[in-house]
């Protein structure tokens, strides 16, 4: 199956990247991107608007909340 | 409101509607156990701002099974831990009380590793995507 890139949606305070692509049959598919993710492998537009969102700033935060989340789920 | 009411007073057009997004396509959930094979299928409605999703997946898993990741959109995290209901199925038994939290989709318990497994799971939370 190949995707090919649609829109992006960038949501929350972490400044995720919501992405919609679409397959061969004109159908919807949907991912998150976060911002510890490598963005290497994507298409432009998603590596610049994360280049662009990505400051070392929310990625810090984004690393504090998902670490804070995951002990909170260990309670 | 919208609509049209001409000079005779008579209405015409479309009265009181609400414009209410609506979108469905796929998605690729994960797990939080390691899998090989099977196939995973990931469906969701998003219907304004309640999104409603249908997984099924039927692979090998080692450990037990305790949270789907990989949402289609955003959680809304003020609706978090409040939105969610899950049945997973398999050959371990059926059901279970779930919640959303953040990025994952959490069964409270654990669906342990079967034979002929067959999981499956709906949903539904509330995004704060636009």
């Amino acid at each position: 199956m190949s995707l090919t890139f649609n829109k992006l949606e960038v949501v929350s305070e972490f400044n995720k990247i919501q992405v919609r692509e679409t397959d061969e049959n004109g159908k919807y598919w949907r991912r998150i991107v976060y911002p510890d993710m490598d963005v290497s492998s994507e298409v432009q537009e998603i590596q610049d608007k994360a280049e662009e969102l990505w400051t070392d700033e929310v990625k810090s935060a984004w690393t504090t909340h998902k670490a804070e989340q995951e002990a909170k789920l260990k309670e | 409101m919208s609509g049209i009411i001409n000079s005779a007073g008579s209405k015409s057009g479309i009265i009181g509607e609400t414009t209410m997004r609506y979108e469905e396509g796929f998605f690729t959930p994960t797990w939080n156990v390691s899998v090989s094979g099977g196939t995973t299928y990931g469906y969701y409605v998003r219907k304004g701002n309640e999104v409603t999703i249908y997984v099924q997946w039927n692979g090998t898993y080692s450990g037990s099974i305790s949270s789907i990741q990989s949402l289609p959109f955003n959680l809304d995290n003020a609706s978090a831990g409040y939105s969610a209901g899950m049945t997973f199925n398999n050959s371990s038994g059926t059901g279970g009380i779930s919640r959303f939290e953040d990025t994952e989709w959490l069964y409270t318990g654990s669906i342990p590793q079967a034979s002929g497994n067959l999981v499956m799971a709906t949903g539904s939370y509330v995004t704060d995507s636009p």
